[in-house]
């Protein structure tokens, strides 16, 4: 009985959340098998700890900022090497979407990772830049500077198409 | 089109169902480890994990920041196979079988590697070998790699101890390391130091509390190939042995 109602839990977390999670280890890290890796860490890192969440945004927080620190790690080049040299796992087959990436969203990949990072968390997933400082372990000043630079590198890259608002839907 | 980026950068309903497989087999597979007390193994594990997240600092600089794709392309248990290994890959290194402070070599392994450029573009590869000594319950690692000009330790040379060895600068340093938990920040002052290289920073599965611990590693480049020597339990070994070991196997 504990049993199933564990699983039914997890799955409900996980469909509450596996996009999210899995977009930005998917912007931090740049490759769907190493999001797919990222994302199972995150969940089973809940598992094992089982926190408890006042809400269902902090829960979210909680996903996000471990998804953060694996990236960080995974990113980490002798980490990566070993980690897999460890596991001796075949690598899954990763179906690609059908639809390739806009523009916008290569050029926002392309940018390194401190403006890629807190771009995606301000624009694509709208959190307040107080929250993504928080989520970022960095001064909100630090935020809005990112922001700033970030924009005007997507703006250069894109030609000038790039306005602050409008092109990200938000802001 | 906010909405439709998101839904660009969402996983298809195919990976979903697959992550959501595996986790819950992780999950199964966690609770039986902990069944069969097996904390000692994970532990190993966890020692030999570290002592790769850590080396990442050291050894991680590539041009353009970032690698990928590495695999495991071989490993042996077999002393006598070193050699072939090391000519294949790493043509030119230096090893030992065995060290005067006890150390002998248990296993070898050697890495490939893809170097990504900014725009995720493969523009070359490498391969490393990594051979693994132990000491009873204490092990050491030698990580040896084609140089990749990485500019530490001569930007920073008050981090190191350094002594010449048959005329070969080497640097020791015993590297403040701290593992968090997989849901903890670092403080900001934590994060600078991190950042410049002045500590290192795990984020560690296993663990529920931050903990403190020191990277022990020396380190040297000879004939165009980078040696890295390395442990987070020296056991009883002192930088002097550090430094004689290095010695073994440069003049060996």
């Amino acid at each position: 009985m504990h049993a199933k109602a564990d699983t039914d839990a997890l799955t409900a977390l996980y469909t509450r959340n596996v996009d999210a999670v899995y977009r930005i280890c998917y912007v931090y890290l740049r490759s769907r098998a190493d999001a797919e890796d990222a994302v199972q860490s995150v969940f089973l890192r809940y598992l094992q700890k089982q926190p408890v969440f006042r809400d269902e945004n902090h829960e979210r927080g909680w996903l996000l900022l471990t998804a953060k620190n694996i990236c960080r790690d995974m990113l980490r080049s002798w980490w990566r090497r070993h980690r897999v040299g460890l596991d001796e796992l075949p690598e899954p087959a990763v179906p690609m979407r059908d639809e390739e990436p806009s523009e916008l969203t290569e050029s926002l990949l392309a940018l390194p990772e401190k403006y890629r990072i807190t771009l995606y968390l301000y624009y694509w997933e709208g959190y307040p830049a107080r929250e993504v400082a928080a989520l970022l372990g960095c001064r909100e000043s630090t935020v809005r500077t990112r922001l700033q630079r970030g924009r005007e590198m997507l703006k250069n890259d894109l030609g000038g198409s790039c306005h602050e608002t409008g092109s990200f839907g938000q802001a | 089109m906010k909405q439709d980026l998101l839904d660009r950068l969402n996983p298809t309903a195919e990976q979903k169902a697959r992550m959501l497989y595996n986790i819950r087999g992780g999950h199964v597979q966690h609770n039986w480890l902990h069944r069969r007390n097996l904390v000692r193994r994970l532990a190993a594990l966890l020692c030999v994990v570290l002592v790769a997240a850590t080396s990442a600092a050291i050894a991680g600089g590539t041009p353009f920041g970032l690698q990928s794709s590495r695999r495991t392309k071989e490993s042996w248990s077999d002393f006598g196979q070193t050699a072939s290994y090391a000519d294949k890959y790493v043509p030119g290194m230096k090893y030992v079988e065995s060290f005067s402070t006890g150390y002998t070599f248990e296993k070898g392994i050697a890495y490939s590697t893809d170097v990504k450029d900014k725009s995720w573009n493969t523009i070359g590869s490498y391969t490393s070998i990594y051979l693994h000594y132990i000491n009873g319950s204490q092990s050491i690692n030698l990580h040896t790699e084609t140089d990749r000009n990485s500019t530490e330790p001569a930007s920073h040379p008050e981090w190191y101890r350094i002594r010449i060895i048959n005329g070969i600068p080497v640097y020791y340093r015993e590297w403040q390391t701290i593992s968090l938990p997989s849901d903890a920040q670092p403080t900001p002052e934590e994060e600078k130091k991190f950042n410049s290289g002045e500590i290192n920073i795990n984020w560690d599965a296993q663990s529920t509390s931050r903990t403190e611990s020191t990277y022990y590693f020396i380190k040297w480049t000879e004939s165009g190939i980078d040696y890295l020597l390395s442990t987070y339990y020296p056991g009883d070994l002192t930088e002097d042995d550090f430094f004689q070991m290095a010695e073994e196997i440069i003049t060996s």
